[in-house]
């Protein structure tokens, strides 16, 4: 036999035994890599879904669309020769029952849609399409709703309501549309009916014409070729951008139209993997402890092979070999767990998310997990195998207790025992970056991961320092117990990280959780109107005005000024001469169909807003035009106070000099990106914007006096679209939630495995606690004291590595506001001593009750 | 003349425990032929153990020279005083320190493997049941350690010291576990086997009679070793 083979052999047979001490790090590694391999499989599944059905999703090769009008009869006959088209348009209406009204996200198609994929409706069996459902009959047109639609109505299926002066009949229900995942999201309940219906409700139109609307024509091209499909969509499109030169047409494909859907699930499951990947490498603390609670325990096992000849390297490779097959296991039972429950569970998430995902298996998500789970057991078992390796034989004939001396910093540092943990350190880095693809996202978190590594690990040292510093305090359990915290071979330092990590995980993903529900439902509920209203006229806006006085369901009113326009040039520069601004500014200038921007004019400073440069002008202002702009709209443009901008307001150039920059949230009431100053716009024909605020409790009384009213104006319900929100967002954070639940867990597993670990030195404690006279209640109270100081103290640590952790996700990556729920933070620190407490007597009530008879007598 | 076993020329050992340090072996010059028993004994502390570790190379002796089988060890590197142990010389300890997982026949069989001597599987295997023959334990090669008593664990440690043929035995209060009588039997099979082979032996103990049975005595006290003049009867 090899010598390696030699090495490999002894190891394989001193590898028997009760392998139920290895529980802890055979749970740590399958938990965290089940994570990972459940949560890359969803997301290769989502893109493999995205790349298959594109076609399904986008409903046409390519898609043709406008956002002003419909095709002309010629346009509409130039698309035809490209290959069969299908219509359908966007556009939004309020459909009335007598008291009661739905805001509805209307979808008008015409009789070939839809070209690709079915409507999903009970009333549509077999894939047939809706055309002849949607027809007029007995003077109504047919509408397949979205069954919210008829509770809000208070109707079944065959029931009828109006849009305007329009009968619908509701003729089925909608449970999906085959494109429904790349709309994204709308405001309202969806609603399918004809492109003929649509055009004949003239009520029915978007609160903001051109920003909710499209008309589009999806066309399976008739010269598609499966196997060179982009030169096909590439075709389609040159032969639209020909024969239409007008800008305002928009092609685009099935990658254009994955390529939004993709990015979006990207985003998410890049978030997901992330979270799982905090789970594995709590999880990889486990495996530390683990592995240096077996060497402690080999100790003498390793001495004897050392005196007897065995070198440096035997010991390594022996050590390295039991753990590298132990963890194998782990990891293997983690991914074959990850990859089976994923494969159930796709059928139910496609169903959530409106898209196709049969059951399957993703080898490369399966071999990433693979790669995560061996990197993350090798990183953190080498050092306590290094350990091993310089353990002196000499112990062999001194007497030492259960702890076994640590390897020293100038023994950690040393090339050969730091070299492969570096390296390891670097490849999970690549591989994480290899696995996201986003470098911003993965350099935060190694930022995060290290600064909270150290800063637990500092932590624990610290402490112990701090509390040996402590004079002796008069009471013997309390001194006995900090005493224990910073005794040699205490499990301190090891119980603050462990504890610590999980802990940072669980309150980052709460807080972050919480703030952002409270963002929507609480903050911007409060701050928000209750319906939005456009284009209202004067005589409108005083009706309203009156109505808010009188009607107690009311709260308020609120109008502003509103118009429409576009910018001509800054400081002189046209603006097809301006290049490289960001998103915001490209969306100023009109973006590439040089649409109109909303602007108004305010004498006072909005609410919620803040002057960041220059100055406010006042009420009283009556001089030449001056504009205030969102400051980073103005960064965006590298526009600063004193700078020129002319704007052509319904084909009047108007020039306004830069007054100020400010800082508000979108969601803070009313926000304009251009504000003018008093009296700049007077003369030029604008409408009004209004904010409909209810009582609480009265958005359904208002909604039906607004609409009784004013029948042909169009309410946003803005609470409605929050709710919405809402509910997207509770799908999101319970998948963030079970994931990092899933950290949480390992964290408790770690805790666990650390308490197992150090039962025999608890266990020769309690004896010689017992023998010296202290009763059982002396030691449990003993144990109890010790574990809430260290609970309490990684519970600290881990506030504010979470707080700091949830500020930034909340303020840089979700642009929301932050608050800090105290009340919150402190249940979960409470929560966590009592956990720390009840883990370790779980794990060592044994030990605790030890008889020291029976203990001495085996000894 | 034959080149001594051990030879060892002004060696002293001190150690540093917090701030003090200890001097525990002072000028200690020895010197042991091939087939020779010699026994140390010595009070608690006097050194005796200390002595044994540098010889085995566990411990690096502060200053002087330590010579095992003509091999001056005294510079050697961890690894090479691994290698030097598994090619010249075996421990018997008091506490045995046999590897609880693995079966009396797996512990001898491990002082082979490490010693890597290009033996079979099968020769190793036959070698150890040999050694375990030798000893008595020839109906217990399958048992862990836990399922033998002290006198069969420590015959076990005994096989597993003289399957490799060393040059040296060093025996550390082989029978400070054992009650009188189990003891000398594992003595005798010691010394019956050390003299088969033509293995010097060193023999730790503070047990004069034991100490009578070796052909030489030496006593350390306060880390000096001297050549006993009478024996002191027990």
């Amino acid at each position: 036999m090899s010598r390696l083979g030699n090495w490999i052999s002894v190891a394989l047979l001193d590898l028997k035994g009760d392998l139920r001490r290895f529980g802890v790090l055979l749970a740590c590694l399958a938990l965290g890599t089940c994570t990972i391999a459940a949560v890359g499989s969803v997301g290769a599944a989502l893109q493999d879904a995205i790349v298959r059905d594109a076609t399904k999703l986008m409903g046409g090769d390519i898609e043709v669309s406008r956002s002003d009008r419909r095709a002309s009869p010629d346009e509409r006959s130039f698309l035809e020769t490209l290959g069969p088209v299908a219509e359908e348009d966007d556009s939004n209406g309020r459909a009335i029952n007598g008291d009661n009204t739905a805001f509805l996200d209307i979808v008008g198609v015409d009789n070939d849609y839809p070209l690709v994929g079915s409507v999903d409706s009970p009333q549509l069996p077999n894939g047939q399409k809706p055309g002849d459902l949607l027809a007029l009959k007995d003077g109504a047109w047919g509408a397949l709703v979205n069954p919210i639609v008829l509770d809000r109505l208070g109707i079944q299926v065959g029931g009828t309501f109006m849009i305007g002066k329009t009968q619908y009949q509701a003729r089925g229900t909608l449970t999906s549309l085959p494109d429904g995942a790349a709309r994204g999201f709308h405001l309202g309940l969806t609603t399918l009916i004809s492109v003929d219906a649509l055009a004949a409700t003239p009520e029915a139109r978007p609160p903001m014409p051109g920003m909710l609307t499209q008309y589009r024509y999806k066309i399976v091209l008739k010269d598609m070729k499966a196997d060179d499909a982009i030169a096909a969509y590439a075709a389609g499109a040159k032969s639209v951008a020909d024969k239409f030169k007008d800008p305002a047409w928009v092609t685009r494909n099935p990658k254009d139209a994955a390529g939004d859907l993709a990015h979006y699930y990207d985003v998410f499951t890049e978030f997901l993997l992330i979270v799982g990947l905090s789970a594995l490498l709590v999880g990889g603390v486990g495996v530390s402890n683990a592995v240096s609670a077996y060497v402690t325990e080999r100790q003498r096992s390793i001495a004897t092979m050392r005196s007897l000849g065995a070198t440096s390297s035997r010991i390594l490779v022996h050590f390295l070999v039991q753990l590298g097959i132990l963890s194998m296991i782990g990891i293997v039972i983690g991914i074959a767990i990850g990859a089976v429950t994923t494969a159930l569970a796709l059928p139910l998430l496609g169903r959530i998310l409106a898209v196709d995902l049969p059951p399957a298996i993703y080898p490369l998500a399966l071999a990433e997990a693979l790669g995560f789970g061996l990197l993350i057991a090798f990183g953190f078992s080498y050092l306590p195998i290094v350990r091993a390796q310089k353990l002196r034989p000499a112990l062999l004939f001194r007497s030492v207790g259960g702890a076994m001396e640590r390897l020293s910093w100038r023994e950690a540092t040393k090339p050969q025992a730091i070299l492969p943990v570096l390296v390891t350190a670097v490849l999970v880095y690549l591989l994480a970056l290899f696995t996201t693809n986003n470098l911003a996202l993965v350099n935060w978190y190694t930022v995060g991961v290290i600064g909270a590594f150290l800063l637990l690990r500092l932590a624990g040292v610290l402490l112990q320092l701090v509390l040996r510093l402590i004079p002796p305090l008069p009471s013997s359990q309390i001194r006995n117990a900090l005493k224990a915290v910073y005794r040699p071979g205490s499990p301190a330092p090891v119980v603050i990280l462990s504890l610590g990590l999980g802990l940072a995980m669980l309150l980052l993903i709460v807080l972050t959780d919480n703030n952002t529900r409270s963002q929507l439902q609480g903050e911007v509920a409060r701050d928000a109107p209750t319906y939005l209203a456009t284009d209202l006229f004067p005589d409108e806006v005083d009706q309203l005005s009156q109505t808010a006085k009188t009607d107690p369901a009311f709260a308020k009113f609120v109008p502003v000024p509103s118009f429409s326009g576009n910018v001509v040039s800054l400081n002189g520069v046209p603006v097809d001469q301006i290049k490289n601004v960001g998103e915001e500014g490209s969306f100023m200038l009109g973006g590439a169909t040089n649409k109109p921007v909303p602007i108004t004019w305010a004498g006072d400073l909005p609410p919620e807003s803040k002057v960041i440069d220059g100055k406010w002008w006042g009420p009283d202002y009556n001089g030449p035009p001056l504009i205030s702009l969102r400051a980073s709209t103005a960064a965006s443009l590298n526009l600063k106070v004193g700078d020129k901008v002319v704007f052509d307001l319904y084909n009047q150039n108007i020039t306004a000099t830069l007054a100020n920059t400010r800082d508000f949230q979108w969601q803070s009431g009313m926000n304009f990106l251009v504000t003018f100053s008093p009296h700049a716009l007077d003369g030029l024909p604008g409408s009004f914007m209004g904010g409909v605020y209810a009582k609480p409790g009265q958005s359904v009384a208002v909604g039906r006096r607004i609409s009784q009213d004013l029948p042909d104006v169009t309410f946003l319900p803005i609470g409605d679209a929050l709710a919405q929100a809402a509910d997207i967002l509770d799908q999101l954070s319970t998948a963030v939630d079970v994931v990092g639940g899933l950290a949480v867990i390992n964290g408790l597993l770690v805790l666990a495995g650390t308490m197992a670990a150090g039962r025999a030195q608890r266990e020769a404690d309690a004896v010689i606690n017992k023998v010296l006279g202290a009763t059982r209640g002396d030691v449990i109270r003993a144990f109890v004291l010790e574990y809430s100081i260290l609970g309490a103290f990684a519970a600290v640590i881990a506030a504010v590595l979470g707080v700091i952790g949830a500020w930034a996700i909340t303020v840089y990556a979700l642009q929301v506001g932050y608050s800090v729920d105290v009340g919150l933070i402190l249940i979960v620190i409470v929560v966590t001593v009592v956990l720390t407490i009840a883990t370790g007597a779980i794990t060592t009530w044994g030990a605790l009750s030890t008889k020291p008879a029976q203990y001495l007598r085996t000894e | 003349m034959a080149t001594p076993v051990i030879e060892t020329v002004n060696t002293n050992l001190k150690l540093t425990t917090g701030k003090s340090q200890l001097h525990i072996l002072k000028d200690v010059n020895l010197r042991v032929n091939a087939g020779e028993v010699t026994a140390v004994v010595g009070p608690s502390g006097s050194g005796k153990t200390s002595l044994l570790m540098v010889l085995a190379g566990l411990e690096k002796a502060t200053s002087g020279k330590v010579s095992v089988a003509g091999k001056d060890i005294t510079n050697l590197d961890e690894d090479q005083l691994a290698v030097f142990r598994r090619e010249t010389l075996s421990i018997v300890f008091q506490s045995f320190h046999l590897i609880p997982s693995m079966t009396a026949i797996e512990n001898v069989a491990l002082a082979l493997e490490i010693a890597e001597r290009n033996m079979s599987f099968r020769e190793i295997r036959e070698a150890s049941t040999a050694a375990l023959a030798e000893v008595g334990l020839a109906d217990r090669l399958n048992h862990l350690p836990n399922a033998l008593s002290g006198g069969e664990q420590q015959r076990v440690g005994l096989a597993r010291a003289m399957v490799t043929n060393p040059k040296l035995l060093l025996a550390d209060e082989p029978t400070g576990n054992l009650d009188q009588d189990t003891g000398a039997k594992v003595i005798d099979m010691m010394f019956r086997l050390a003299r088969d082979k033509h293995t010097a032996i060193l023999l730790i103990t503070h047990d004069r009679a034991l100490a009578r049975q070796a052909d030489r005595r030496l006593t350390m006290q306060h880390g000096h070793l001297t050549e006993e003049a009478e024996v002191v009867p027990a």
